[in-house]
């Protein structure tokens, strides 16, 4: 019986040494603005994100070097400011660094009549994210088709969840 | 305190004379608006950060027959992305200055087959582009040529 048990026991371990462990993280509001004058139609919205997952890693008793892999598992774009999302016909959300360049990551289309904050669809691939993580800055920029044209600046933000994976 | 403004204006002179005579980016004459040879798109490139990007602006035909609706990218090879607007998708992605009429490193996407090639830029003259895809090899590919859309 012993035998049996020390083999369960350490199959257990081998297997729980192996997988890699996983971590949830939310980004804070990351604003994002498109410069008037805008036009009806495709405008551009930017903004840099300073990720902090390095930091979140550290804190978490790990190192930036362990990260595996990583897929965004939730994207959403409010309005700044009592205006909501008014206007805006859709939304195409892309992540690039100097190095990495430009990954598409989220769209809505159409966005929901008078909406404050829409979920976005992610992208099924999503085999740059850790890669462009890993820079510790990006460059958000969100293609937001508007329904009219206006002299002032729009502001959204946009807000990301992830799920990292890392290695033991 | 009107000495003190007077001596800080004195100070940023040579600053701002040395910025009004940046010579402008060689590269930011990609920007603008052009229109490939089949005329059924114009596409607005744009400098973001170091590199540039070119977004279609302008479709002769925004509507899909079919449904009647604002047509998407429904070629696209991830299903995820079909629902993205083909009015204000991104083509030209990542495109360097690399000197000589240039920008290469860069990619252009064909939303009539979703797929993605390799592309290289060069400027024949201040309104016409050379646009040439490839995959693998840039002998194996094929050239478009843009115009600029003159302000009229």
């Amino acid at each position: 019986m012993r035998p049996i048990h020390t083999s369960l026991f350490l199959a257990l371990c081998l297997a729980s040494c192996g997988e890699p462990e996983r971590l949830t993280y939310r980004s804070g509001p990351v604003p994002l603005v498109a410069t008037g004058p805008l036009f009806e139609g495709t405008n551009t919205a930017q903004g840099t994100w300073s990720t902090g997952v390095e930091a979140f890693l550290v804190e978490q008793g790990h190192s930036l070097d362990q990260l595996q892999g990583a897929r965004l598992v939730g994207a959403t774009i409010a309005g700044a400011d009592s205006s909501g999302l008014q206007g805006v016909r859709s939304i195409s959300v892309q992540w690039m660094d100097g190095a990495t360049g430009m990954h598409q990551v989220a769209v809505r289309n159409p966005l929901p009549a008078d909406s404050a904050t829409v979920v976005l669809t992610l992208a099924n691939d999503q085999a740059k994210i850790a890669e462009l993580l890993r820079s510790g800055t990006l460059t958000v920029v969100a293609d937001m088709d508007l329904d009219a044209d206006s002299d002032s600046d729009r502001h959204v933000i946009g807000s990301f969840t992830l799920e990292l994976t890392l290695d033991r | 305190m009107r000495t003190s403004l007077l001596l800080l204006t004195l100070l940023l002179l040579p600053f701002n004379f040395l910025k009004a005579q940046a010579p402008p980016d060689p590269g930011d004459r990609l920007i603008g608006v052009w229109e490939p040879s089949h005329g059924k798109a114009r596409v607005k490139i744009e400098k973001i950060g170091t590199k540039y990007y070119g977004k279609i602006v302008w479709l002769r035909e925004p509507n899909d027959a079919t449904t009647g609706a604002p047509k998407v990218d429904k070629n696209n090879p991830d299903e995820a992305l079909r629902s993205v607007p083909l009015r204000g998708y991104r083509l030209l992605k990542d495109f360097s200055y690399t000197g000589t009429d240039e920008w290469a490193e860069g990619t252009i996407y064909d939303p009539e087959n979703g797929s993605t090639y390799s592309c290289v830029i060069t400027l024949k003259d201040a309104n016409t582009l050379d646009i040439r895809g490839y995959i693998g090899v840039k002998a194996l590919g094929r050239t478009d040529v843009w115009k600029r859309l003159q302000a009229k």
